[in-house]
């Protein structure tokens, strides 16, 4: 029998690296985000927890701050909350929903 | 073919994730704020968007296509399950921000109504209506069509159906209706299907909403005495009690896959040797189409009018006279059932007038979206 390796978590991003992308309209509604991509017809809306982090990342909050409101939100260990948004950020950021914005 | 019953939902697990969203299970938390905290992001400009309601299948396809192949329309499903739900909320919102000049609705849902409602500039409203004059009696759709008709804030009635297209206008006396055909994205050239020995793979699918207009009692007693092997396909109709019990009584061979999204209705679409639609009413018959556009052979009922272009005798060993007869349809299946090959080149030729035939409503549809915008 064979141990599965635990998934390395990717790094915490830098504070204030990853924004919503302009590209898709977003909208917080009786407490839920509601997304629409573009070339998408149907609307697309966050579980509780990646709810909490896109609310976070949108008010311009650093990953690290967000994680711990998480970890209090939520009742998991810090640790736990940092993969958790680390997460988050690098799959929404491949799917072209966050992305960083671009330095003057 | 998207899910009528929608399938996304909220949940309140610590594992961050996306997905559709569906009113239908939703379960929503009240806030005591519901302001939007971040402004919609200009998007694309479209001049004309389209709202269906995910029950209706066919129209929500139909509309997803013309969006597809003219470019001028953006096409959004709204899953909401109350008409003032969070998502007709974020439509409004984006119609707002967006500010096309018309909104065609597939169809009509009382989930619509808030839309015609709302203060302010409005874009023109429309409805896309896909039923004949039969589907809306065997459906129960005719009082539906009369409130569209009767409400002044309406400004436009697109019509698949060219009959009932006609007649409005020249009936109603009202010169507000526009006729648009409904067209399908046409796929890449590819080959038509193998012809293939052994058991024939049959499909009779349409939406489980529609089993009054889809006449499936007389396709299974045609079925039932085929001497050929056969397998048929259905997508979720035969979990109906009376059918299932027919089905078993008639111990006719099936799988149901259910309810499919569209990509996996379009991989069993691929294994399927012949189709059956044998409807008691058609504007178009979207699943036809689709069968067609893949070089699929299909039987089908007078009322189907996909395949009214057709040479007479094509069409003499596809289309059944009368809808009622279930020994003239099993002998128009068992003839292809028999012939593989004869059922590729039947369906290559399908293909190529599909095509032609395409193009055209393609033209139609662009001409009439144009005068709307």
């Amino acid at each position: 029998m064979t141990r599965r390796a635990q998934p390395t978590a990717p790094p915490l991003p830098d504070g204030g690296a990853y924004r919503p992308s302009p590209r898709i309209a977003h909208r917080e509604i009786e407490g839920q985000i509601l997304l629409l991509l573009p070339g998408e017809s149907e609307l697309y809306t966050f579980n509780a927890s990646a709810a909490f982090i896109w609310k976070g990342l949108a008010r311009r909050r650093a990953p690290r701050r967000i994680a711990a409101d998480l970890a209090r939100e939520f009742g998991i260990d810090q640790a736990q909350a940092e993969r958790d948004v680390a997460r988050f950020v690098r799959d929404m950021a491949r799917k072209g929903l966050l992305e960083k914005p671009r330095r003057r | 073919m998207p899910d009528p019953r929608g399938r996304g939902r909220t949940t309140n697990s610590a594992s961050p994730s996306a997905r559709p969203r569906s009113g239908t299970s939703a379960r929503a938390r009240v806030t005591t704020s519901s302001r939007p905290h971040v402004r919609a992001a200009p998007h694309r400009e479209f001049p004309i968007v389209s709202i269906c309601v995910p029950a209706f299948a066919g129209t929500n396809q139909t509309l997803a296509s013309l969006a597809q192949v003219s470019g001028l329309v953006r096409h959004l499903v709204l899953a909401d399950a109350r008409p003032h739900g969070p998502q007709t909320r974020f439509l409004m919102a984006h119609l707002k921000a967006s500010r096309p000049k018309a909104v065609i609705f597939g169809g009509w849902s009382h989930l619509y109504e808030p839309f015609l409602a709302a203060r302010g500039a409005a874009p023109r409203w429309m409805v896309y209506w896909s039923s004949s004059t039969g589907q809306m009696q065997i459906s129960g759709e005719v009082e539906k069509y009369v409130r569209v008709i009767g409400d002044r804030r309406i400004a436009a009635v697109l019509y698949a159906d060219a009959h009932l297209a006609r007649s409005a206008a020249a009936q109603l006396k009202v010169a507000r209706y526009v006729p648009v055909c409904a067209p399908l994205p046409v796929h890449a050239p590819r080959r038509p299907p193998a012809a293939r020995r052994g058991t024939t793979v049959l499909s009779l699918f349409f939406s489980p909403l529609e089993t009054a207009r889809k006449n499936p009692f007389t396709t299974l007693l045609a079925l039932a005495g085929l001497q050929q092997p056969y397998l048929l396909y259905v997508n979720g109709w035969s979990r109906h009690p009376p059918y299932r019990t027919l089905l078993r009584q008639l111990a006719i061979r099936y799988r149901d896959f259910g309810w499919m999204r569209r990509d996996a209705y379009e991989r069993r679409l691929a294994e399927v040797d012949l189709g059956l639609q044998v409807s008691l009413s058609e504007s178009y018959s979207q699943v036809t189409a689709d069968h067609l556009q893949r070089g699929i052979p299909v039987i089908v009922s007078q009322a189907v009018p996909v395949l009214g272009s057709l040479a007479p005798a094509l069409r003499a060993k596809l289309v059944v006279t009368n809808a009622d007869d279930p020994a003239a349809l099993r002998a128009a299946i068992a003839r292809l059932v028999a012939r593989p090959r004869l059922r590729r080149r039947i369906g290559a030729a399908l293909r190529r007038q599909f095509v032609i035939d395409n193009r055209a409503r393609i033209r139609t549809a662009r001409r009439a979206l144009r005068t709307l915008t």
